[in-house]
């Protein structure tokens, strides 16, 4: 899947509210202090997203990760790491971490 | 939340950051959406989650956390006291989606303002009753254009907003109660 093809997948999952704030994520929005509208607007109104590869975390078959680029409300750059599950419903996305 | 669905939620297997898989799961009880919304809010009731197989980990579908981000919405212009700087923050973000420097330029005043404002325990009486009636008639200005859940939540909205003639003479307390939202 190309770069461009995952972002507009991610921001499909967005908008039309399929995806999940893992729990390690929550503690990194903890320590951030951003929430979820913060992440909303990031994702939204991304330009860039990357391929995200951390050796530790093997993906299972039909999962792809990405870093996402985009701003919070506050104008402050944020990058997210999300999961990208395409199944019989579409894209579904999981916040796994903010970096 | 009525007896109408607002939405409909589906749940779908993913991996957990630990490694295991979050599978769909029943909750029965609380849970505490505060980190996810950035003020207190616990919602009780019966929900479709995902729970991971491996750490034991809970997460809500991200509609349904935007259910409750508009039921927390609601709760706060509704409120019969003053809200507090955590609650101003929110209903900025979750009402508006706006900045504090966005939020400064509507009202007229500087993002310095807005700040602080946010930093302390209540609002001033004219400062809480601007943003509430902001918040209330942006609402109702996007479900008069059809869009939801605010066109669905129309009554609702009219009668928050209606109720706030005047403002409220009661501060914030140190230490708000969470908002409590049946589900």
């Amino acid at each position: 899947m190309r770069e461009s093809e995952a972002l507009r997948a991610i921001k499909e999952a967005f908008r039309r509210g399929r995806y999940y704030i893992a729990p390690h994520s929550k503690k990194r929005m903890s320590q951030r202090a951003i929430d979820l509208n913060d992440i909303r607007h990031a994702i939204l109104g991304a330009a860039r997203a990357e391929p995200y590869a951390d050796p530790r975390r093997p993906l299972p078959p039909g999962v792809t990760s990405w870093r996402v680029y985009g701003v919070d409300l506050e104008d402050e750059e944020l990058v997210i790491g999300v999961d990208l599950v395409m199944d019989h419903l579409g894209a579904h996305a999981t916040v796994i971490t903010v970096f | 939340m009525g007896n109408k669905p607002i939405f409909t939620v589906t749940v779908t297997n993913v991996p957990c950051s630990c490694g295991g898989t979050m599978k769909p799961f029943k909750l029965v009880g609380e849970y505490d959406a505060s980190v996810e919304l950035g003020t207190r809010v616990i919602a009780d009731g019966t929900f479709m989650v995902v729970r991971c197989d491996r750490c034991g980990e809970i997460a809500l579908p991200g509609r349904m956390l935007e259910v409750l981000s508009n039921e927390a919405v609601l709760l706060l212009l509704g409120l019969d006291r003053r809200l507090s700087g955590v609650e101003a923050r929110f209903l900025r973000k979750a009402g508006m989606s706006l900045g504090q420097k966005g939020l400064a330029e509507r009202l007229g005043v500087t993002r310095v303002t807005v700040a602080r404002w946010e930093a302390g325990q209540s609002l001033s009486p004219e400062h809480d009753f601007s943003l509430r009636s902001l918040v209330g008639h942006q609402l109702l200005k996007l479900g008069g254009l059809g869009i939801r859940p605010w066109s669905q939540r129309r009554p609702q909205l009219i009668k928050a907003v209606t109720g706030l003639d005047s403002a409220k003479a009661k501060a914030a307390p140190a230490r708000p109660p969470p908002l409590r939202i049946a589900a």
